[in-house]
């Protein structure tokens, strides 16, 4: 969580590697996003022959861009907080402020958890019956591979977050 | 305890804990999952609930164009497009007290005209105009907070997702409410200028921390006329071409962000300001800005789904309408209200909360529910500003992070502007004409 | 008396007709049906105007538990609820929308797979309403001929774009909120609405002529209940629904075509023109597509779901009361 320093140890580097490989995928998909619309206006306006299921793969793929890169952003400490109050501690009351870190990396890693419960076991159901979205003769796609994003952002996510819960726990300096 | 009680509750848990530093998204998430496992009574529902958030809450075009947004105002910065035209401004309005300040305002103005989403407007600003007014000098906190506060015009003026939104609900033409959005847009745009020259002028403190630094504005090299033209040609030939776009019927505002990242792509390269090396850092960026938002936008709807289970805003609705009020109580309550949920909540889901509520309560006054939304939009844009939930503070500090700004500091500096948006709703509720000018 | 919690859900806030009606009609329904006998209260909680789900979400809501009823759009669920498309599939063969909600509640109570395929979602299905008397055009010129369609494009969502693709019309993917502006601007020259929808966005504004080709009715709507919650409820109470919800199709359908006359006036006192096809054209623009009844019925068959039987049922319900079928979707 702290961005004063960032234990090394071939498991962490492993870790941190993988999620910014991820965050590279979300990143390759968002410019990919941009051509794709960009030749649907350019096909619409020009051809008068739009590309089909544009709208639906903007959804889908917005939804796994953001878990995949959902990892990378915590491990770089860019999720959202209220941080004037913990800039204070930190240097005044160095012990608090990491027993909030801690707290704070405890409930995202909750969250992570109950994402991964609620998800996991829902792809082979989405798989085996097909599910997709899109209209049936002008453009489908399955669900079940934005699951699979979403399912390995979260679990990526989880593992960053109780990276971040050791790290408060046993001081910055610390490595694994 | 009742569901509204569990409903009220997790409001003050929210609070508090996001208050005393726990990441807003995780905060507003579990609050949730805990709000709804009560209310129904069963751990399954509470955990689909919060599944069925994740995977749907996000999965719509409007947010799917946000990280092309955000490109755009990244690969703008990178093409040096904000530096220009802070040159040019900075030229043109230097001789003003604050002039960097309006100048923010006034590229706003312009910018708002070819994006729908404030989010967009505050990540592309932080990003071209905080560099520029801590490099003169200015003060931090006054820095983020004329970029947060200016933020709010990218969805007054058209085209904009919130009077969409308001429109497909109200049933009144989309037509109708962009052309009401320009005449408040550009009052607010010109009260926002006013009170930073006069706090520039009477209270220079608060503007500038800096004196020296603010002096070389000065005498920084002058520019020929031509070459003013010359620098500020790419970005009003970006706007032009988006703007011509969309009103020409080339992409909707939607696809602008593509379109204008293409073509902030185009002018970088052109500019020879871009190598592959940085072209994919700005890629990475985005991602951490996108993730950062849309994360919020996800636990946000988690968040007043729970409100939803709890019957919370209904009751709020039924308190309304048993108030049995005069028209001028009904506007203020609505006014309160919008106020009051823009503390906690994003402002889509205020209007779709409130406007419902208060439509009915409204008929049989025959107000102008095209003046109505833009009172609606306006008074549910100030939450935007207001802590502990103020999207466009969260995004000006995400995009920030390396300037060591802190989420207060954006909430101080914008609270301001937040004042002057309440005047402005002041000023419609008094003189229709503003917005029905255009009409 | 006994209170009784229920979540009611819907994307849709109540300026839309079918929240509306639910609001005005299906809520006082239950109310005074439960009232009569004393036994029992419900303590409504509306979930609508995107409060507890956003549109398309209700469906996940009620099969969850998160909502306890909803009114689902099963057209946003082909995927999940296949046998629920017939009326999608089978344009220009009515514009009775009465009917068209009869025919299907009259499925739903003999074909049980029907039914199967909501209970398979831990949904229990309830019955079904619309509020699409007919699906027309609206264009920014004159289509005096099917043909002027030819090359066009057509602001439309989902099945709907199909309808123009037998005369070349271009479907542009988009929704009722950006059609005004979609057609303002020009990036589609007409949209492929309903009445009702086309004088409450004011499209007359923008595309004044309204081209009556009656591409149809559909039942866009299902009152369906999470199956766990629907168990617990008192029998009183459930017969309660159920009456209310036969009652809710037909008051949304009054509704629905009284709105489209009023529509059709509107448009006509703004300066718009009504244009009404003959059943020469309507033969026209539904010979050109392909048959997609037929290509509907066949995936469903192949998945072992009676989709040919319920076409067949569809269509004879249709011609036993005679109306003007343009194409005999399940005859070729
Ligand atoms: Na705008
Ligand atoms: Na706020």
């Amino acid at each position: 969580m702290t961005t004063a320093s960032r234990p090394r140890g071939p498991v962490v580097t492993f870790i941190n590697s993988v999620s910014g490989a991820f965050n590279a995928l979300g990143s390759l998909l968002t410019f990919g996003l941009m051509c794709l619309i960009c030749a649907d206006v350019a096909c619409r306006y020009l051809l008068n022959a739009p590309i089909a299921g544009v709208a639906e793969i903007v959804e889908i793929s917005i939804v796994a861009i953001v878990f995949a890169q959902l990892a990378d952003a915590t491990a770089n400490d860019r999720i959202t907080r209220a941080d004037s109050v913990i800039a204070m501690l930190r240097t005044r009351r160095p012990k608090i402020a990491r027993s909030i870190d801690f707290i704070a990396a405890l409930t995202g890693l909750s969250l992570m958890a109950i994402l991964a419960y609620g998800i996991i076991p829902a792809i082979p159901v989405d798989y085996e019956r097909g599910y997709y979205v899109g209209t049936v003769g002008l453009f489908t796609f399955p669900v079940w591979p934005t699951k699979v994003v979403v399912a390995i952002g979260v679990v990526l996510t989880g593992i960053q977050l109780f990276l971040a819960a050791l790290r408060a726990l046993f001081d910055d300096r610390s490595s694994i | 305890m009742s569901p509204i009680e569990i409903g009220i509750v997790s409001v003050l848990v929210m609070l508090a804990l996001i208050y005393a530093g726990i990441h807003v998204p995780f905060v507003l998430a579990l609050t949730s999952f805990v709000g709804v496992w009560l209310i129904k009574g069963n751990f399954t529902i509470a955990t689909l609930m919060l599944t069925q958030a994740a995977t749907q809450g996000i999965a719509d075009y409007i947010f799917g164009v946000v990280p092309l947004f955000v490109l755009m105002g990244m690969l703008v910065s990178a093409a040096d497009l904000g530096r220009d035209s802070y040159i040019v401004a900075n030229q043109l309005l230097r001789r003003y007290a604050g002039g960097l300040g309006i100048a923010t305002v006034a590229a706003n103005t312009v910018f708002a005209a070819i994006t729908g989403v404030t989010i967009a407007s505050a990540a592309v600003f932080s990003r071209i105009a905080v560099p520029e007014m801590l490099q003169f000098g200015y003060n931090k906190r006054f820095a983020v907070g004329v970029v947060a506060g200016s933020s709010v015009l990218g969805m007054l003026i058209p085209p904009s997702v919130l009077l969409i939104v308001y429109a497909l609900i109200a049933e009144q033409s989309v037509g109708a409410m962009f052309l009401a959005g320009i005449g408040p847009g550009l009052l607010l745009a010109f009260l926002f200028s006013l009170g930073i020259f006069l706090t520039a002028k009477f209270f220079p403190r608060y503007v500038i921390s800096d004196p020296q630094k603010a002096a070389a504005i000065d005498t920084n090299d002058n520019l020929t006329g031509l070459e003013l033209v010359w620098k500020i040609a790419p970005v009003v030939m970006l706007v032009f071409a988006v703007l011509g776009g969309i009103y020409g019927g080339v992409f909707t505002p939607t696809e602008a962000g593509a379109v204008g990242a293409a073509l902030a792509l185009v002018a970088a390269l052109l500019k020879r300001r871009l190598t592959l090396r940085g072209f994919w850092a700005i890629l990475i960026e985005t991602g951490y800005i996108t993730a950062s938002i849309l994360f919020i936008v996800i636990s946000a709807t988690m968040y007043s789904r729970m409100l939803g289970i709890s019957g919370l805003p209904t009751q709020i609705g039924d308190m309304v309408r048993d108030l049995d009020a005069s028209y001028v109580v009904i506007l203020l309550v609505f006014i309160a209200l919008a106020l009051i949920l823009g503390t906690i909540i994003d402002s889509v889901s205020i209007i779709l909360i409130t406007v419902p509520l208060f439509l009915p309560l409204l008929a049989p006054f025959d107000v102008s529910l095209v003046w109505f939304g833009i009172v609606a939009v306006l008074a549910t844009e100030i939450g935007l500003l207001t802590p502990p939930f103020g999207i466009s503070c969260f995004v000006v500090r995400s995009t920030l992070s390396d300037y060591g700004v802190t989420l207060g500091d954006v909430f101080i500096g914008a609270f301001p502007f937040a004042v002057v948006m309440l005047l402005t709703v002041a000023l419609i509720v008094m003189f229709p004409s503003i917005v029905l000018f255009f009409v | 008396a006994e209170t009784i919690n229920l979540t009611a859900v819907s994307g849709y806030a109540p300026t839309a007709s079918w929240v509306k009606i639910f609001e005005e009609y299906f809520i006082p329904q239950v109310d005074k049906a439960l009232a009569e006998k004393g036994d029992y209260v419900i303590n409504w909680n509306k979930g609508f105007s995107g409060t507890v789900v956003k549109p398309r979400g209700e469906l996940d809501a009620v099969s969850s538990g998160v909502a306890d009823l909803a009114i689902v759009v099963p057209a946003f669920h082909v995927d999940k609820l296949p046998l629920h498309a017939v009326s999608f599939v089978t344009p220009f063969a009515t514009g009775d929308l009465h009917l068209v909600t009869r025919a299907m509640a009259k499925i739903a109570e003999e074909v049980p797979e029907f039914t199967q395929e909501w209970s398979d979602l831990g949904v229990h299905y309830i019955g079904p309403a619309g509020s699409v008397d007919n699906y027309e055009a609206v264009c920014k010129t004159n289509k005096p001929n099917p043909k002027d369609f030819d090359g066009v494009k057509i602001a439309g969502a989902g099945t709907n774009l199909l309808y123009f693709k037998g005369v070349g019309g271009v479907g542009v993917n988009s929704n009722l909120g950006d059609f005004y502006n979609a057609m303002q601007t020009g990036i589609a020259e007409c949209s492929s609405v309903w009445a009702e929808a086309a004088a409450g966005f004011k499209l007359y504004e923008v595309a004044p002529y309204f081209i009556k080709a009656d591409m149809g009715a559909v039942t866009s709507f299902a009152i369906a209940a999470n199956e766990t919650y629907w168990e617990t409820l008192p029998e009183p109470v459930k017969e309660a629904i159920e009456e209310a919800t036969a009652g809710y199709g037909t008051a949304l359908a009054d509704y629905v075509v009284a709105a489209a006359d009023a529509s059709l006036e509107t448009y006509k006192a703004n300066g718009g023109t009504i244009v009404q096809y003959t059943q020469e054209q309507r033969q026209e623009m539904a010979a050109g597509m392909p048959n997609i009844a037929q290509e509907w019925a066949e995936a469903a068959d192949k998945a072992g779901k009676p989709g040919s039987k319920i076409l067949t049922m569809y269509m004879d319900m249709l011609r036993a009361n005679d109306q003007e079928i343009a194409r005999e979707w399940d005859k070729e």
